[in-house]
């Protein structure tokens, strides 16, 4: 028996919806929830126009083929899952391969300014993982300019009235309401476990408050500030993915972290230089001699060992990301044969990326964005000299388990309120905070897609959610939400008073440069598993040294401090989860490379690491649970479901590969039906 | 990865001297403190806080709260950091010490004036945003459900629009423009230069009128008193003085004109 | 939506009148303000012809029919709205050209400036003779003997009221050649950068060529002689009274002007 009015609740109260995080992923859920009448608080960290989406750079996939190479859907699904070493569940890549050219076009009416072809069409360029042009971009400053258009939509929805079933605009309401500067700190779940909404925190005035909602979707994006310096925001701490793990939703495959192959080496962040430059036709290299000295535009083309072109004929420069950050790791740190320095007298951690055999013009008409940030951070130009790159942390294949719902063709059933759902019922979770569409290795380019096609997937999977539920959260007693409030006004106090004066105390922003150097040295390229044994060593011992955590700051305004013990507190969590789930698995897939164990092991490991947490300190992997979907028990397990493109090994050096089976170049096994879920 | 030898210090200090108040309604907090903090390679206004942070205290030896401010992309994209240094307006994160400050001179570091402040360095830009609604910064689309792709536009047409549409709402322009204060209710700038942007997309222009109607109001396009700051301070090098013309053109002539065509 | 926003698209809707008075501000700038300042300036210039070609051009002037109305209506008024708004302008704004100086800031800053001191000028000049004139203290006339013993008053041998002249000529001149290039910016004729370097070129010349105009009846009622007179030597042969004429009546050769010590 659902409730009888999804507008207004049984009191009379507007029923609202909690959308956390509006980032790509958070505003394409707003949209289509308003689309769907439902109306929408949308709580975020900084302005949703300063989400970290607006880092990304070089474009977003859709096999439009303008250009005529016979790129399909069906190569776009199966190079996904090829790059990602199938670790993916291939039905949600599925709907998102399909759908790709339908949300770039949105895109393109929404005035994203995307670079053209002489025609007027949209141009695409080529990345990471394939041989295709399958990347619309507008300059390098995609994300950017994708982020504003859904900015500028959802701000439409800001001053559109709710209307009831009538037709009647309600006075007062309208369909977003914004809540900026403020931090998610949890969710409210009733006496059945079931999410009615949030607690969260206004950073400016520091008040508590809870919100009710009949659904929350969490779109809180990456947690890349746990290795410390990364190639994400400041923000990126994946505190609120981290407190729902803790509140028991299971947290997916949180080993596979990806290591961008280039970016800027800097002190307080590692500035990412888009794959796009490759795409553009940017050339990896180190000079032959480990010990040139001589200006890199002095040193002839055959004196140059152009690393990736050799090592992987196949795809060039454009290997996926996982292999290129290798090849590069392996020739800096085993070879020692990085950009050798005269005035350190040694091999730097640094190789060339080199656009200079470029034309000036068209550089700048498509990679500006980047070789200004090049430019301005590192202060050489670009245009002229070589850059100066290293491998960074870049992005998180893991992150909340969500579920999906398959239909007869094998691709995601639209409306099914199982799609993006946690597996605490009410909570969703879309964008880089959950893990859905990746695998073991993010293909470049297809992050911005898979945010913006989970927004889509997820605002009509809870609309109707929210129709199936018997009683809104807004006719629950008050009682619930003040419980849970209080439990996090009390948590805020702890931190402010703890270990104050105390002598010894430590300071959370030396604990968190502490825990992110270890995880930057210890849990990214190349992993051991006696190393990271002491890894989890040492964060146990973290673990209690943030007990003795005194916040720097008293004060009841925007304090900061408080905010950031509270999010490292949660990053230490997620941080086990990261470590542990790296050192059990034995195998290399992805982004997971343990030399000790070099092959993927499908046998043993072709399958989701579920986590679960049990208490501070310890996290249960799981192989299967059951959670509750809309009144209906579900059944999951650890199986990957590779039933449209059969595992294979990947081969790089080979062109083609990738799409062997979609273009024909190999045949097509049959299918091992590998279930998921029942 | 190793790489973090970058971190290693070098013995040389960087010396910041930081505007702070505590809340808007003390303004007896109001102070300068200094700080003294080591120097790390590429290092910028953003790291140089944050090692206040790690070590909050002033050059006088006492103990305070650690500076607040806003940052979130460190790579002049999000618009967060904007503030006051050495009396210019520009985006903390790139604002290098080798650059400003390379003989371990005093950096000045202040908020920015035309916003309520919230705390230290913090202010509260939400009239920018507001103005964003009031100038219809958008393109009226039907619904997000597939319609096919959006209208052809020439190489030369996106060139010409994409700078526009970098604007990061960061502030730079309106702190420097004379024209955006308390005694006007000018949507600044930035405002203006969305407006132009919409108005040349195909579709936005659908729209052209009404948007236009939108700054022939209180605070609308005739606020401007063309003293160009704005367009010398915008970080993304938007041609804001362009787009503030433009936009006066047409509004001019739909002033002149318009009223003929109804 | 955009049907309501364009509801009412008269001239004088409530939703421009704004932009509508701003406009107003900048027309009248030009015209009549503007354009009577450079007109006035031509005319007064009669004066270095002697006294009897700029009595004739003051009597066409005040023979003129429906001086009153046109006075008024033309000038007065609107300058009073001009200057008005003007002031409004000015001191609304907030300055901040110590820490952005660009060219562009100062002329904005100056704009405002100028604003003020040819507010006190015009104020200043108008009470000296129109309103002496309106009050009957002062025959058209005597316009011109009247302006050359005030001008040439010197304190310390420096001709103040003379140099206060040219200084509020300067003033007025600066802030009618800088709003020509304002105006053509926001009236949409100068929407390039191109065309708006072009366009401050070009109103600096002109500025500078009626400043010059304006300047020099000035200092010619100061000292006795025009700029081309002290350059190229004075011509004789004219008929007409002159400045020297009128102060060697009234006053000891030696010096030129009256001695206010
Ligand atoms: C430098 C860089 C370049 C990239 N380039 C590309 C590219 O070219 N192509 C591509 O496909 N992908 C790219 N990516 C990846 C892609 O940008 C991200 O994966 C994607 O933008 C994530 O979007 P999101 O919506 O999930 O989260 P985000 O954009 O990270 O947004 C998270 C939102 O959650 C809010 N939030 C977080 N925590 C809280 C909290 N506790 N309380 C309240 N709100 C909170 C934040 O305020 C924010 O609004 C790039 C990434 C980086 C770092
Ligand atoms: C000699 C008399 C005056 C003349 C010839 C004159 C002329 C002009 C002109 C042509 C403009 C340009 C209009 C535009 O911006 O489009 C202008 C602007 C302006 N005038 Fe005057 N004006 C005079 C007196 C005054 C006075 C007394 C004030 C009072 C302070 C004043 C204040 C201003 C201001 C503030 C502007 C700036 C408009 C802007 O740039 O936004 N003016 N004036
Ligand atoms: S040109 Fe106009 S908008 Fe720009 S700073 Fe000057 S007054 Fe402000
Ligand atoms: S126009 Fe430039 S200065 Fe102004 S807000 Fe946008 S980016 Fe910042
Ligand atoms: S932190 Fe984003 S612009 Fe500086």
């Amino acid at each position: 028996m659902a409730a009888k009015s999804t507008i207004r609740s049984e009191g009379g109260k507007v029923r609202r919806v909690i959308v956390v995080g509006g980032g790509l992923a958070g505003l394409m859920t707003v949209i289509k929830l308003c689309e769907a009448k439902v109306p929408v608080d949308l709580i975020s960290l900084v302005p949703v126009k300063r989400s970290h989406s607006v880092c990304a750079q070089g474009g977003i996939n859709a096999s439009v083929n303008t250009k005529g190479e016979g790129d399909s859907p069906q190569i776009h699904l199966e190079e996904t899952a090829y790059g990602g070493d199938f670790l993916a569940n291939q039905p949600p890549v599925k709907g998102m391969a399909e759908a790709a050219p339908g949300i770039v076009f949105m895109l393109d009416r929404m005035g994203v300014p995307f670079n053209r072809t002489p025609e007027g069409l949209l141009d695409f360029r080529r990345f990471g993982g394939t041989l295709f042009h399958r990347t619309a971009f507008a300059g390098a400053t995609t994300g950017q300019q994708l982020l504003y258009a859904l900015d500028e939509q959802v701000r439409r929805y800001e001053i559109a009235d709710v209307v009831d079933e009538h037709g009647v605009s309600i006075p007062g309401e309208k369909m977003v309401r914004k809540f900026e500067f403020w931090d998610f700190l949890q969710t409210v779940l009733d006496d059945n476990g079931t999410c009615v909404g949030c607690v969260a925190q206004d950073l400016k005035t520091m008040q508590i408050k809870y919100f009710q909602g009949d659904a929350v979707v969490l779109a809180t994006g990456g947690c890349g500030i746990i290795f410390g310096r990364s190639t994400m925001s400041v923000i990126c701490t994946g505190t609120a993915a981290s407190s729902v793990y803790q509140q028991g939703a299971v947290y997916a495959n949180g080993e596979f972290i990806q290591v961008h192959p280039t970016a800027i080496p800097g002190a307080d962040k590692l500035r990412l230089i888009s794959e796009s430059a490759r795409g553009e036709g940017g050339r990896v290299w180190v000079p032959k001699d480990a010990k040139d000295q001589r200006n890199p535009k002095e040193i002839p083309e055959k004196e140059r060992d152009y690393i990736l072109e050799r090592m992987y004929p196949g795809y060039g420069n454009l290997v996926p990301r996982d292999i290129a950050s290798r090849a590069i790791f392996k020739t800096c740190f085993h070879e020692k044969r990085g950009v050798f320095n005269p005035k350190t007298g040694r091999n730097e951690n640094e190789v060339y990326l080199d656009l200079t055999h470029k034309d000036e013009k068209f550089l700048r008409s498509k990679l500006a964005g980047i070789l200004e940030i090049y430019e301005k951070f590192a202060g050489t130009d670009p245009y002229h000299n070589p850059m100066k790159v290293f491998p960074a942390v870049h992005y998180s294949m893991g992150g909340l388990w969500v579920d999906f719902e398959k239909d007869a063709r094998g691709s995601l059933k639209t409306g099914s309120p199982r799609n993006h759902a946690t597996n605490i019922p009410g909570l969703y979770a879309v964008g880089e905070a959950e893990y859905q569409y990746h695998g073991a290795n993010r293909l470049g380019a297809n992050s911005l897609l898979s945010c913006i096609y989970a927004g889509m997937v997820a605002g009509p999977s809870v609309a109707s959610y929210q129709k199936s539920i018997a009683k809104s959260a807004f006719d629950l007693p008050k009682s619930t939400f003040e419980k849970a409030e209080k439990r996090c006004q009390e948590d805020y106090e702890r931190i402010l008073k703890q270990n104050q004066g105390a002598s010894g105390a430590e300071n959370p922003y030396k604990l968190h440069q502490e825990l992110g150097d270890m995880m930057l040295r210890d849990v990214t390229i190349e992993r051991d598993n006696a190393t990271l044994e002491g890894v989890l060593t040492k964060i146990s011992e973290l673990d209690e040294r943030v007990k003795k955590v005194a916040c720097p700051d008293g004060s009841q305004r925007a304090n900061q401090g408080a905010q950031f013990v509270r999010h490292l507190e949660n990053m230490l969590v997620l941080a086990r989860v990261i470590a542990q789930g790296a050192k059990n698995r034995d195998e290399s897939r992805g982004a997971h490379y343990k030399p000790a164990f070099p092959k993927r092991n499908d046998a043993d490991w072709m399958r989701t690491t579920l986590a679960k947490h049990e208490q501070k300190g310890a996290v249960k992997y799981v192989r299967e649970f059951d959670y509750t979907c809309a009144g209906q028990s579900v059944h999951v397990t650890d199986a990957v479901d590779a039933s449209l493109v059969a595992p294979r090994e990947r081969k790089y050096e080979q062109a083609g590969a990738a799409s062997a089976a979609a273009t024909g170049k190999i045949q097509q096994p049959a299918a091992s039906e590998q279930q998921k879920s029942v | 990865m190793a790489n973090s030898d970058t971190t290693k210090g070098t013995g040389r200090l960087v010396h910041l001297r930081v505007k702070r108040q505590d809340s808007p309604d003390l303004p007896e907090t109001r102070r300068w403190e200094e700080f003294k903090v080591p120097y790390l390679p590429q290092m910028n206004i953003i790291s140089a806080l944050q090692q206040v942070q790690k070590e909050p205290r002033t050059v006088d030896g006492k103990d305070v709260a650690p500076v607040v401010w806003e940052s979130s992309c460190l790579e002049e994209v999000c618009g967060a950091c904007t503030m006051v240094i050495n009396g210019r307006v520009r985006q903390a994160c790139s604002a290098l010490v080798d650059q400003i400050a390379p003989n371990g001179e005093v950096i000045q570091v202040e908020p920015m004036t035309k916003f309520p402040l919230v705390r230290d360095l913090i202010v509260d830009r939400e009239r920018m945003f507001q103005d964003m609604k009031k100038v219809k910064a958008w393109i009226d689309i039907d619904g997000t459900h597939e319609l096919g792709p959006g209208p052809r536009e020439s190489p030369e047409a996106q060139q010409e629009r994409y700078p526009l549409s970098r604007c990061m709402t960061c502030g730079c322009c309106v702190e420097a423009c004379p024209q955006y204060n308390d005694s006007t209710q000018f949507v600044g700038p930035f405002a203006l230069n969305l407006v132009r942007l919409f108005n040349m997309h195909p579709s936005g222009a659908l729209h052209k009128n009404a948007r236009l109607e939108t700054v022939m109001g209180e605070g609308g396009v005739q606020d401007c008193g063309k003293s160009q700051n704005c367009v010398e301070v915008c970080p993304k090098e938007i041609p804001l003085v362009d787009s503030i013309a433009q936009v006066s053109r047409d509004a001019t002539k739909r002033l002149l004109f318009g009223w003929l065509l109804k | 939506m955009s049907e309501a926003a364009l509801a009412d698209q008269s001239l004088f809707a409530q939703n421009r009148r704004a932009f509508l008075l701003r406009k107003l501000h900048s027309l009248t700038g030009v015209a009549p303000v503007g354009a009577f300042m450079v007109f006035h300036l031509w005319t007064n210039a009669k004066a270095l012809q002697g006294q009897e070609p700029f009595d004739k051009a003051v009597a066409e002037i005040t023979h003129t029919p429906y001086l009153a109305i046109a006075e008024w209506g033309l000038i007065l008024l609107p300058l009073l709205f001009h200057a008005g708004y003007g002031v409004k302008l000015a001191l609304d704004a907030k300055y901040n050209v110590s820490k952005y100086k660009t060219t562009r800031n100062w002329a904005f800053t100056l704009q405002r400036v100028t604003g003020l001191l040819a507010f006190a000028f015009i104020a200043f000049h108008l009470y000296e003779y129109w309103g002496k004139k309106l009050t009957g203290k002062l025959a058209p006339e005597q316009f011109y003997p009247a302006l050359c013993q005030n001008m040439s008053a010197t304190v310390k041998g420096i001709p103040v009221v003379g140099l206060l002249y040219v200084l509020g000529i300067a003033a007025s001149v600066f802030h009618f050649a800088n709003g020509l290039w304002g105006f053509c910016f926001s009236w949409g004729v100068t929407v390039s950068r191109r065309s708006q370097q072009m366009a401050a070129a070009v109103f600096g010349v002109l500025g500078v060529a009626i400043f010059l105009l304006g300047a020099n009846t000035a200092i010619y009622f100061a000292t006795g002689s025009s700029v081309q007179d002290m350059i190229f030597g004075k011509k004789g042969g004219s008929d007409a009274r002159t400045c020297v004429d009128i102060l060697q009546q009234t006053q000891k050769p030696a010096s030129v002007g009256p001695v206010i010590d």
